[in-house]
């Protein structure tokens, strides 16, 4: 059971990794405006 | 069946049409405007938008195009290479994907251009200006070519509010979720670990789950916190007191716990309690957001530039930048962009945004004019007096935009709900002590358990979200709800008293009678008379003008126009005066509005009468009314012929003409008396006095008006189908509302005795108070769902409602 010593501390971080990334997501305004990137991808573009 | 234009699938006037030619064949469109647009479309390589796109475009204002060059205003001023290189506009007219593909194209094609980002359902478009060669002007010009109306979006308004509010509760939302899944993992391994788990192992789980959950307390359950502090600070009880209350006190004792070494830890049942009510908050947040949507779009009825007169020349200037003092030239046709005093010229304005009155009122110099109004007369100019946030048209969108403070509904339910949670504290420590007392180690877990399972949530949380769930739905429709307690009174009418005009008609004149006179040297047939006064009305500007329109004429010469007073010209070899009839030389005509005169040289020759034009669903919605158990009755302050005549057609038996503002109001008390509930329904300024007396009032507007905001509820459009389908909404939420009532009382019923007798642990209660709040809240937007739009309903949480009229007919069509 002492491999939870190091696993706990290691899931710790990846909390730690996990709201970071959340935070940037919602600075970056990654989850305003949910539908214009769905319809993008369907648009059928001949130059991109 | 007849084609409609290409563009704007609006019906096509009398050939020959312009036409463009799309995919190798030739399209009829409608008018200039239309053919502009849609020759740049398809004319810079994307004719695929009209293969992508789900719904058509509305007409073009062709007057718009032809004064493109005034955008070049918002050229001054601008410096390129500085930080604030973002054109940040909202953009009416998007009204789907297709639109928001179109622009991107159009936009990232012009030089200079960086980055483009277009938000179809907020309306929104964001600009980057990379380099010195990309102007403003260029951006606005091009939208305005394309079809769609730019407005700029004002610094700090209440959308940058909104998306920090929301960004705060999606980052609360983050930190208690990921959290709550952490410490559960810890929690479930101790569950399962009974036993056979050393109590060092035991002890360090539990204070890994302190270090997460203690963040999760801080951080994101903060909101509540400061709620229950607040609320306790006003001598208030609402439902988060308990929660804060339940929260410290857990972790209190959790953290005591873990340090003697013994007793249960909590932190589980806390994160898990944070995190399922952020949800819900959140479920709510996005709904009243979406409602409070709508009433930003006043501000957009205003044009985006004004002529400014500096040193005696019109200037173009962007409206914001207008200040007291500054001189404005309004020229026929344009809307006055700010409130101020004529200076110069003689107006007529039609007021219909502000007052709903359809004809128009004659302004002289000295006399105030509004913003929003439109001149019809010939060019004033205008000193500004106040502009932008001081007019009167903002001033009224302000107060049409719910969520200010609370309603009266909700002020009830909050006190309501205060008592239940004075019932809980209590019975808590009831609970506590009578653990306590019959030596029970378990008394402050079972006292806990009571102090979380219980759920107010119907009356705080469920309720709002109904009401906001209900407001959204209705904005989407068009239908303005300034308050959700209304729209519950909505469901209980049983007497709808109607207005006559501007209300049952559009505030559009067509002409009703054709009377010649047969004592002339040389009398006119009814047709004749007819043609030559549509031929004279050609050349005038003035609205009543419109009801001519239609009618075919012969050519005109010579014509003038005497302010507000009529039209002269020759017709053939006669020459002829129409108008008012001291204007055409006649004693006093007769009475009544919008009466007009012939005359030529030899005496009156006949009068034509017009008359308003009844909306046309009027029929099918008095009967709609009558079939759920609604009686219709007309108040007017009109004369008897045209009130009696206006029922007839409409199939209503009650009505009342020549009203006073009193005696209308004198109505709706004695109907009151008598036990009815009453629903008044007017052009929201004329009917102060009958609106604030009735139990509900309601307010119409005829095209995008949004001013009325006397009244409870607004209707826009020139239907009155949707008072139906708001009557319709009032009843099902009036429902659902019913039922999560129902539901709260039977589950609190169950859960709490249960709690009380300690046969509830305290995770399970945080799990059952969840799941019921958040069962109340799910069922609270099945009201979204309810109004079939044909969208993703839940989906649309968060997004900006836009005005669809065609999903509007396709509802109306089924509701019927």
């Amino acid at each position: 059971m002492r491999i939870l010593l190091v696993l706990i501390p290691l899931s710790l971080m990846l909390l730690g990794a996990a709201i970071w990334a959340f935070f940037w997501a919602v600075r970056n305004d990654q989850f305003e405006d949910l539908d214009t990137p769905a319809w993008r991808i369907l648009s059928e573009d001949p130059d991109e | 069946m007849t084609e409609g234009c290409f563009h704007c699938d609006q019906p096509l006037p009398a050939p020959p049409w312009p036409s463009v030619r799309w995919n190798g064949v030739d399209r009829p469109v409608c008018c200039p405007g239309c053919a502009a647009v849609a020759t740049l479309i398809i004319g810079s390589g994307q004719g695929d938008y009209y293969r992508f796109r789900d719904s058509t475009a509305a007409k073009v204002d062709p007057t718009r195009l032809e004064r493109l060059d005034d955008w070049e205003a918002f050229d001054r001023g601008w410096k390129p290479g500085t930080a604030s290189n973002r054109l940040e506009l909202t953009v009416g007219g998007m009204h789907c994907a297709a639109c928001g593909w179109l622009i991107e194209k159009q936009l990232r094609a012009l030089p200079g251009i960086g980055a483009v980002e277009v938000d179809v359902g907020g309306g929104e478009v964001t600009v980057e200006l990379a380099d010195r060669s990309a102007l403003p002007s260029q951006v606005l010009k091009r939208l305005v070519r394309l079809g769609f109306s730019p407005h700029l979006r004002a610094g700090e308004d209440s959308r940058a509010l909104q998306r920090r509010e929301r960004s705060a509760a999606l980052r609360r939302l983050a930190v208690a979720g990921l959290g709550m899944m952490q410490v559960m993992m810890y929690a479930v391994g101790t569950y399962f670990g009974e036993g056979s788990m050393t109590p060092a192992l035991q002890r360090y789980l539990e204070i890994v789950s302190m270090l997460i959950a203690t963040p999760i307390l801080l951080y994101a359950g903060a909101p509540f916190f400061v709620g229950a502090f607040r609320a306790l600070a006003a001598r208030a009880l609402t439902m988060e007191v308990p929660v804060a209350l339940a929260l410290a006190l857990a972790w209190g004792a959790s953290c005591r716990n873990l340090l003697w070494g013994s007793g249960p830890v909590y932190f589980d049942s806390i994160s898990m309690f944070v995190f399922f009510l952020l949800a819900g908050r959140f479920i709510e947040m996005s709904l009243r957001h979406r409602a409070a949507g709508l009433a930003q779009s006043l501000a957009e009825l205003l044009p985006e530039t004004a002529m400014r007169l500096e040193a005696g020349v019109p200037v173009a200037v962007p409206r914001a930048r207008l200040e007291p003092g500054d001189s404005v030239l309004v020229r026929r046709g344009e809307t006055v962009p700010a409130d101020g005093r004529i200076t110069a010229g003689v107006a007529e304005v039609d007021e219909s945004l502000l007052t709903g009155e359809p004809l128009p009122r004659r302004r002289v110099a000295g006399e105030r004019v509004l913003a929003g109004s439109i001149n019809h007369g010939g060019a004033v100019t205008v000193e500004v007096v106040a502009g932008d946030e001081r007019t009167w048209l903002a001033r009224l969108g302000t107060g049409l935009r719910p969520g200010g403070s609370r309603p009266r509904f909700a002020r009830l339910a909050d006190r309501i709900a205060g008592v239940v949670v004075l019932a809980v504290l209590l019975l808590a420590g009831a609970v506590y002590l009578a653990w306590s007392l019959a030596g029970s180690s378990d008394a402050f877990q079972y006292a806990l358990a009571v102090l979380v399972v219980t759920c107010p949530c119907a009356l705080s949380l469920a309720t709002p979200v109904a009401l906001s769930a209900a407001t959204a739905a209705l904005a989407r429709r068009g239908i303005l709800v300034s308050d959700g307690g209304a729209l519950l009174a909505l469901a209980r009418i049983d007497r709808a008293l109607f207005d006559k005009t501007g209300t049952l008609t559009l505030g559009a004149p067509r002409v009703a009678a054709v009377e010649p006179v047969a004592n002339h040297p040389a009398p006119l047939g009814r047709a004749k008379l007819l043609a030559v006064a549509a031929a004279l009305e050609r050349f005038s500007a003035h609205p009543l003008a419109a009801a001519f329109a239609s009618i075919e004429a012969p050519t005109a010469q010579q014509v003038t126009e005497t302010e507000g007073q009529g039209v002269s010209g020759r017709v053939g070899d006669r020459g002829y005066r129409l108008g008012r009839p001291g204007f055409a030389g006649a004693a006093a005509g007769p009475p009544g509005e919008g009466s007009l005169v012939l005359a030529d040289a030899g005496g009156v020759l006949g009068s034509i009468r017009l008359e308003d034009t009844p909306r046309e669903d009027g029929r099918a919605a008095i009967a709609a009314l009558a079939r759920r158990g609604i009686e219709a009755e007309i108040l007017s302050g009109d004369a008897r012929a045209p009130v009696a005549g206006l029922a007839a057609a409409l199939g209503i038996r009650r009505w009342r003409a020549r009203q006073t503002p009193a005696a209308k109001r004198r109505r709706v008390r004695s109907l009151q008396r008598r036990g009815c509930r009453v629903l008044a329904i007017g052009d929201g300024v004329n009917d102060g006095p009958q609106l604030e007396a009735a139990d509900v009032s309601m307010a119409l507007a005829g095209g995008a008006s949004l001013a009325q905001s006397r009244a409870q509820l607004v209707l826009t459009g020139e239907r009155l189908m949707p008072l139906i389908e708001t009557v319709d909404t009032a009843r099902r939420t009036r429902r659902i509302i019913t039922q999560n009532l129902v539901w709260a009382a039977l589950y609190n019923l169950a859960a709490v005795p249960a709690a009380a007798l300690g046969l509830i642990v305290p995770w399970v209660a945080v799990l059952g108070m969840s799941l019921s709040s958040l069962i109340v809240v799910l069922n609270s937007t099945r009201i979204l769902g309810l109004i079939r739009d044909g969208r993703r309903s839940l989906r649309a949480f968060g997004r900006r409602p836009v005005l669809d009229a065609s999903a509007a007919r396709r509802a109306e069509e089924s509701a019927a």
